[in-house]
């Protein structure tokens, strides 16, 4: 499980880094709808997610992680 | 598009944000809302950045950097697989966006990617020729850049592979990889050392302190981890800052706990710790870092609560002193307040407050001047004094565009001021005292060789500087080119000493026709209020009557520094142009610029011969 306080953490990266209202940040939000997601703020996402919370993520893991449910889900099994 | 922070953040709430946790997220949100930010009547240093790997979250660490500096950027990156391209070819977009800084930023790994990865399949002669490839490929990108534009250069240099591929023989033999790509850096620096305005960004030792993520690269072609956006763009901030001239001039000194350990008044010169031995080995090195940057031009202060002839007695006579007195430009030693003592240094040596850096091992003390003084750089000593070279040696803000003689000569020339100002006190009148100093100038037009020197000025003068407009050696050089253009500079001497170059001034054609404008006019302050500065007008005047021109305006752009200057012109007889107007005009000819009597000898380029002095 991730804790709320997790959870605002990870949400306040996903505003800075695409320009979004944290509140308005939930399951839906992927790739595919968020307008400054591309291939570079991708690779810079995971970064500052490894970088906030001391994880690090596989290769296998990085291919999934294409919307903000699969990052919550990834990193509360890495929190664990 | 939501919000992520409040509209009416400010720039610099902004970036101590930043500062309080530096991460990936926070800087490529603070740039994107600092472009938004800076005023656009600021004009941005521009940065194009050629590259062949992805470099993107960098531009927002530069952008960041660049403001904590004071320096607004605006950064351009070219394509994956154009670097070459867009340099030599006139139609690109590199040189439509007249970039003040080219940062060339290229793997080895995708430039000569066999070479790199499959190295030991090459013969040696191959090996050789792809080395020479990347070599001649990177001179040609910089020639054509330097041929089209006046940008600073940083190339980087390459990383050495992450690990040895021939075992123990990789150190060892000259043919290897590592000593190939050592060998190509080296090619490097002898190309950066031939030119002015070019710097290396050693990439070699930064991948080996911070390595590559080998997953981001493959996965991404990003190679860079948060610890090497950290240092890499610190890199370039030092380039913006050498470049824009805001180094810092002056290294204070505190002398108990910092030059040595103990306290000079109550253990006395035998119970101090300094000496070859460690604890006093510590503080030997500080020393010892201290000297090699007044070597650097440098200048070296002391700031001590003392009594003064304690720490005499300390210099004169402790045989394990590296400083000696000889090395220092100034120094309070009482019991007055460090705040107090700071401000007395900066105005002994002629120098804003922003030129000093204060070295103390009390916290409270720095913590003090940091409150009263904030423009002063504290450095607060780690609690170990075996980390005190370290600290003084990772100051990164001394950093010149170019070392001149006259940087690594600023200590004696200090000197030779101090020599002045005690002869200065035996005279009756300021005249005969000027008479006494037997004072040459020499105008000279600029050359390949005086113009590092000049654009040093034009970065680092402040106060005598009409105009304060900065330039690079590059666009000096450029500028003075043009027709209609003359770029002058002088040089003062006098019984005490060569000051060296001293001032500049830049006629440009005017709006009017006939009319020559004073781009530029400025001296430096170790020089002022001797005459120099008419000698420098005068000149100024005569040639551009010499290039034809009828009437001479002077125009005063006033700034934080240089409200000394503001009634240069009127003083001197030139005529407002309009109510409440900063430039005003003189027709040629027709006033008197007159030069000091109390100079010995004046010398001007060959076509300019002294006679009658009139404008």
């Amino acid at each position: 499980m991730i804790g709320a306080a997790e959870e605002v953490r990870l949400k306040q990266i996903f505003a800075e880094l695409f320009e979004l209202d944290p509140s308005t940040i939930d399951g839906t939000t992927s790739i595919d709808n968020v307008e400054r997601w591309d291939s570079l703020q991708h690779i810079s996402m995971i970064v500052s997610v490894e970088q906030e919370f001391g994880v690090r993520f596989s290769e296998e893991e990085m291919a999934e992680l294409l919307n903000y449910e699969r990052v919550r889900a990834t990193l509360a099994r890495k929190l664990a | 598009m939501g919000r992520w922070r409040e509209d009416d953040v400010v720039a610099d709430e902004l970036l101590a944000w930043v500062r309080e946790k530096p991460t990936v997220s926070r800087y490529l949100a603070a740039a994107r809302e600092l472009r938004v930010k800076t005023p656009s009547e600021r004009r941005r240093v521009r940065i194009a950045m050629l590259r062949n790997f992805t470099v993107e979250p960098l531009e927002a660490y530069l952008c960041v950097k660049g403001a904590s500096a004071g320096i607004a950027v605006d950064v351009r990156v070219g394509g994956y697989d154009t670097a070459m391209r867009d340099s030599l070819m006139t139609e690109s977009w590199l040189f439509d966006y007249q970039p003040d800084v080219v940062i060339i930023a290229l793997s080895l790994e995708v430039l000569a990617p066999t070479f790199f990865n499959r190295f030991l399949t090459l013969s040696a002669i191959e090996a050789s020729e792809v080395a020479q490839q990347v070599a001649s490929s990177i001179r040609q990108m910089v020639s054509s850049i330097r041929a089209r534009t006046t940008a600073t250069l940083a190339i980087h240099n390459f990383a050495l592979p992450g690990r040895p591929l021939e075992g123990l023989l990789e150190t060892t033999s000259m043919t290897s990889l590592t000593n190939r790509i050592r060998s190509l850096n080296q090619e490097l620096v002898a190309l950066a050392s031939g030119m002015r305005d070019v710097f290396i960004v050693d990439f070699e030792r930064l991948a080996e302190r911070a390595p590559v993520d080998a997953r981001n690269w493959l996965m991404a072609r990003a190679p860079f981890t948060p610890a090497i956006l950290e240092e890499l763009s610190d890199v370039y901030a030092r380039i913006l800052r050498a470049r824009a001239g805001s180094s810092r001039k002056v290294l204070v000194l505190d002398c108990d706990g910092t030059i040595w350990g103990g306290i000079i008044g109550e253990d006395g010169i035998s119970g101090i710790r300094l000496g070859e031995a460690y604890p006093g080995s510590a503080y030997v090195g500080l020393q010892e870092a201290a000297l090699n940057l007044s070597k650097r031009g440098v200048l070296l202060a002391l700031c001590s609560a003392n009594n003064e002839a304690d720490v005499d007695e300390v210099f004169d006579h402790h045989p394990s002193m590296v400083l000696r007195k000889s090395d220092l430009s100034a120094k309070r030693v009482n019991w007055a307040d460090k705040a107090t003592n700071l401000r007395a240094i900066a105005s002994d040596l002629n120098v804003g407050l922003d030129s000093l850096v204060f070295v103390d091992d009390d916290p409270h003390q720095c913590e003090m001047v940091r409150t009263m003084l904030p423009a002063v750089l504290v450095v607060e000593l780690p609690p170990e004094p075996t980390a005190y070279r370290a600290a003084i040696e990772s100051l990164d803000c001394f950093d010149a565009a170019g070392l001149t003689d006259e940087d690594r000569r600023r200590v004696e020339l200090y000197k030779n001021a101090q020599a002045r100002e005690a002869a200065r006190e035996s005279f009756s009148s300021l005249d005969d005292y000027y008479r006494s100093l037997e004072m040459v100038a020499e105008v000279g037009r600029i050359d390949e060789i005086t113009a590092t020197r000049m654009a040093q000025l034009t970065q680092k003068t402040n106060q005598f500087n009409l105009t304060t407009r900065r330039y690079t050696a590059e666009q000096l050089l450029a500028l003075a080119r043009r027709s209609g253009v003359e770029i002058l500079s002088i040089r003062v001497r006098d019984r005490f000493g060569d000051a060296g170059l001293v001032g500049v001034s830049i006629i440009a054609p005017g709006a009017d026709d006939g009319e020559a404008e004073i781009d530029t006019l400025l001296l430096s302050c170790r020089v002022l209020g001797r005459g120099v500065e008419d000698v420098l007008l005068h000149a100024t005047a005569r040639q551009a009557k010499e290039l034809g021109y009828r009437s001479l305006r002077g125009t005063y752009v006033p700034t934080a520094r240089n409200q000394a200057v503001a009634t240069f012109y009127p003083d001197r007889g030139f005529h407002p142009q309009a109510e409440g107007d900063t430039s005003w005009m003189v027709t040629l000819g027709q006033v008197e610029l007159a030069v000091p009597a109390w100079f010995a000898t004046i010398s001007f380029p060959s076509n300019l011969s002294i006679g009658a002095v009139t404008g």
